[in-house]
């Protein structure tokens, strides 16, 4: 027994040890790649490029959406006003139980058409297509489709409408920044190698303030689950994706707001409707395609903020939402295997794959493990005290560092809250994260993996949904189911 | 150096005789608190930063005011008169020139302004020497700056201010500078488009290059674009030269690019060069590329296709008619409608007598597709 507690120790102290040099190295070349995207990509190439009516990429903009009637209004008219030359918007109502169809139809003037639709990726059936009369809308297609019962099921659907090379996956939950559609699109056209998957930053649009599908206000959540989700997404894109993508290792691409290339996706067979993390999953899919086809490729992620999004307001759909992705990142690892710690796929099975098995994979386990020997300790009275203070505060600075570095990193790309104490209050609530909010995170994600060994059955998308706030009007509230 | 010596052997003894595990954990937390230490003076210099930002602002609130009207008026004032309306002193600090600089190039982006006045206004505040100054800084963030103001003002300053830059730089700042030299130069604006301009560019750097042809007349562009286009090795800059002849509209002399269109082995080169001739509605084309379709790659065929729709008349048509009967692919038959449907003036018949053979099933959704396509 004494050595299985002296192994153990070593061992969580040198994972512990490797985790924060990996979260160092990450944050400086973050911090790097920060400064050189700023370098690259101003207003003045935001500007050229919007101009360039006659030479931009088109991009289609797929959002799927499941009893979404609460807020499908203001989320489709902030699609439809983005600023680029040349785009279309593609909404798939996944067969809506609620209003979400009618009030398009009624809303946006639609009406049926004849479309020869082509399955390119499988998908359950499409009813039918809608566009409107109204030249105003004239960039709105309407998807009706059986429900699939997963995104990655009307993804696909969407992706057969789309007529463009590129294409955004993002929610119909989603409000997408202006700026949203330029800013991803411009480091695909700076990089002389191909790039296949774009990724934006994103935020809780909890505590924003919305007019007509667009944020005339940008506040931090004033609830403390989203509060908590604003800095832990600052974190995972502006220091980790960031540092990430300087060495083109980014393993996923979010399925809340990512621009893909059309051809790659259908070519690897689309979104994949039986997986729980259909976006990392296509991600990798993507990149073991153009591994196995000795083809270059890029994977980018942007600083801006790009997208707002409707966190989990309360612990019930915190869990939904962290058990779902428990739940992928195990079945991601499962099906994707064969590439573990395979050289023939390079970077991909020799760092992503490896890190997001011993970091992401192992993380829940090991903290869990890690806390049940500490009270065995205790009980046993083996607890040096003088140590265990130290390790208290090595564990406890891996995270207050980490977020206010990356508090740091968001103000120096653009100051999105007007005052310095909406800042501030980001900055206190990270340093009680370690206590309130990551036990539960790694509690939910260990649900995910059980649920996944048990093979239980799940759906997607249903989310209480809060609506926005309107800038002159109060917020509004209902349940869908 | 002594200093940090004598730390690092105090805090060396300090350890003296501690496992490892417990000088490697303080090694992190002391990098950690770094880190923290680090980020909260750089939160702290933001929002001083925005504060400072936002007085420099208001200070010159009279000056922009001024400046507004200067830019409104359809008079042009003399220099005297906007010296004494802009009150701003001399020397013009260094902020100022930058806050001036990026208000004057936002406001000619977004609206027309008097240019007589705004050309004094930038003399008077020496903006483009500044910049031109900045353009030789060693620090690249200031020289992306400078080039990014430069290519703003290029209506107001010469040529020669960037020419030794785009000259002597290759990558980065060089090729932008290039693309802005291409775009003001008045004697010899295409030597680096004739050059080594096509040398590893991005679709960045394309789009540039073409934001500056576009600033000049098309009949001056076309014989560079050609010469160019037919000369250079480097296939992906000959498709972007040969797509930028396409935009200027002109025809004279582009026959040239048939026989690149017979020489050329390269799929994508070929397709170009039948999208643009195409767009330009080059009829003497057309037998060339009927004659070939049959033997070209699918991206070939597609670019026919749609140059035929583009083309029009008889010939078009009866090919378009042809291949519909043999579309190897749902989507080419799509596009197939769509370029006979869009013939003027003859091609509705020919689509209405095809849509009377096809009353029921996928196609005739297409006929339906086409025609609402076309409302």
């Amino acid at each position: 027994m004494e050595i299985v507690t002296y192994v153990f120790q070593y061992v969580i102290f040198f994972y512990t040890f490797f985790l924060i040099s990996f979260y160092i190295l990450l944050a400086f070349f973050a911090y790097f790649n920060n400064v050189r995207h700023r370098l690259r990509y101003t207003e003045k190439e935001e500007n050229i490029l919007k101009m360039s009516t006659d030479i931009a990429p088109g991009i289609s903009v797929v959002a799927p959406a499941y009893n979404e009637e609460v807020i499908i209004l203001d989320n489709v008219r902030s699609f439809l006003n983005l600023e680029y030359p040349t785009f279309e918007v593609v909404i798939v109502n996944d067969g809506s139980k609620d209003k979400t169809l009618e009030l398009l139809i009624d809303n946006f003037d639609l009406e049926p058409i004849s479309f020869p639709y082509l399955q390119k990726l499988h998908c359950q059936p499409v009813k039918q297509i809608y566009r409107s009369r109204n030249p105003e809308f004239s960039k709105l297609t309407v998807v009706d489709k059986v429900n699939g019962g997963t995104k990655a099921d009307a993804i696909n659907a969407g992706i057969n409408i789309a007529k463009y090379d590129y294409f955004i996956n993002t929610d119909v939950d989603c409000i997408l920044s202006k700026q949203a559609l330029v800013r991803t699109m411009l480091p695909v056209l700076g990089s002389k190698t191909p790039v296949i998957a774009v990724g934006g930053t994103m935020r809780m649009v909890n505590g924003c303030e919305v007019s007509h599908g667009e944020i005339t206000r940008v506040r931090p959540p004033s609830k403390i689950i989203p509060l908590f989700q604003e800095t832990e997404y600052l974190r995972s894109y502006l220091v980790a994706k960031m540092g990430w993508s300087l060495f083109n290792l980014i393993p996923n691409v979010s399925g809340g707001f990512g621009l893909f290339k059309t051809d790659i996706v259908i070519k690897v067979g689309g979104y994949d409707p039986l997986s729980h993390a259909e976006d990392m999953d296509i991600t990798i899919r993507m990149a073991t395609y153009m591994r196995e086809n000795r083809k270059k490729y890029k994977i980018i992620q942007v600083p801006e903020t790009c997208v707002w999004t409707e966190g989990p307001p309360n612990l019930k759909v915190l869990q939904r939402q962290r058990s779902r992705w428990g739940r992928g990142l195990f079945q991601v690892l499962a099906v994707h295997r064969k590439i573990l710690f395979n050289p023939r796929y390079g970077r991909l099975g020799m760092i992503i794959l490896p890190y997001a098995l011993f970091f992401e994979f192992f993380a829940p386990w090991i903290e869990l493990t890690g806390i049940c020997f500490l009270i065995f300790l205790l009980l046993t009275r083996q607890v040096n005290f003088e140590t265990f203070w130290l390790m208290l505060i090595l564990v406890y600075m891996i995270g207050i560092t980490f977020s206010i570095v990356t508090i740091a990193f968001d103000l120096t790309i653009r100051k999105l809250y007007r005052k310095n104490r909406e800042y501030l209050k980001l900055i206190l609530f990270s340093s009680l994260e370690a206590f309130l909010y990551h036990p539960l995170i790694v509690i939910f994600s260990l649900r995910g993996y059980w649920q996944f060994l048990t093979r239980k059955n799940f759906s997607w998308g249903e989310m209480t949904r809060q609506g926005h706030i309107q800038s002159s009007s109060a917020p509004t509230s209902t349940t869908t189911t | 150096m002594e200093t940090i010596e004598y730390y690092y052997y105090y805090l060396a003894t300090l350890f003296t005789g501690f496992p490892l595990v417990i000088k490697i954990a303080v090694v992190l937390i002391l990098i950690m608190a770094s880190l923290y230490v680090i980020s909260w003076f750089s939160i702290g210099k933001g929002f001083y930063n925005k504060n400072v930002e936002r007085r420099r602002k208001k200070s010159l609130e009279t000056i922009v005011e001024n400046i507004d009207y200067l830019l409104s008026t359809e008079d042009v004032v003399s220099e005297q008169e906007i010296l004494s309306r802009l009150e701003i002193g001399n020397p013009v600090k260094e902020w100022k020139k930058i806050y001036l600089s990026e208000y004057l190039m936002y406001e000619i982006d977004l609206r027309p302004v008097n240019e007589s006045n705004l050309a004094t206004m930038i003399g008077i505040l020496g903006l483009a020497e500044y910049w031109e100054n900045q353009l030789e800084s060693g620090d690249v963030t200031k020289r992306w700056r400078a080039i990014r103001m430069l290519d703003s003002m290029s209506d107001f300053v010469p040529a020669s201010v960037i020419s030794k830059h785009a000259t002597l730089s290759r990558e980065g700042v060089g090729k932008y500078a290039k693309a802005v030299f291409t775009k003001f130069e008045s004697h010899d604006a295409f030597k680096f488009l004739e050059e080594d301009l096509g040398e590893n560019l991005s679709d960045l750097d394309k789009l540039r290059i073409h934001n500056s042809l576009k600033e000049r007349p098309a009949e001056e562009v076309l014989p560079h674009l050609l010469r160019t286009a037919m000369n250079t090795t480097n296939e992906n800059y000959q498709q972007f030269l040969i797509k930028e002849i396409g935009f200027l509209g002109r025809t004279d002399g582009v026959d040239a690019l048939i026989d690149l269109y017979k020489s050329s082995p390269n799929a994508n080169v070929r397709a170009e060069i039948v999208h643009t001739l195409g767009n330009l509605n080059f009829q003497e084309a057309l037998p060339v590329f009927i004659k070939d379709y049959n033997f070209v790659k699918p991206i070939v065929q597609d670019a026919i296709i749609d140059a035929a729709g583009k083309i029009g008349g008889k010939e078009s048509l009866d090919f378009l008619e042809k291949i519909y009967h043999h579309a190897p692919n749902k989507e080419t038959l799509i596009k197939i409608l769509m370029n006979i449907y869009k013939i003027e003036g003859i091609g509705t018949p020919v689509f209405n007598r095809l849509k009377a053979q096809n009353k029921n099933g996928f196609n005739n959704t297409v006929f339906s597709f086409v025609e609402n396509q076309h409302i």
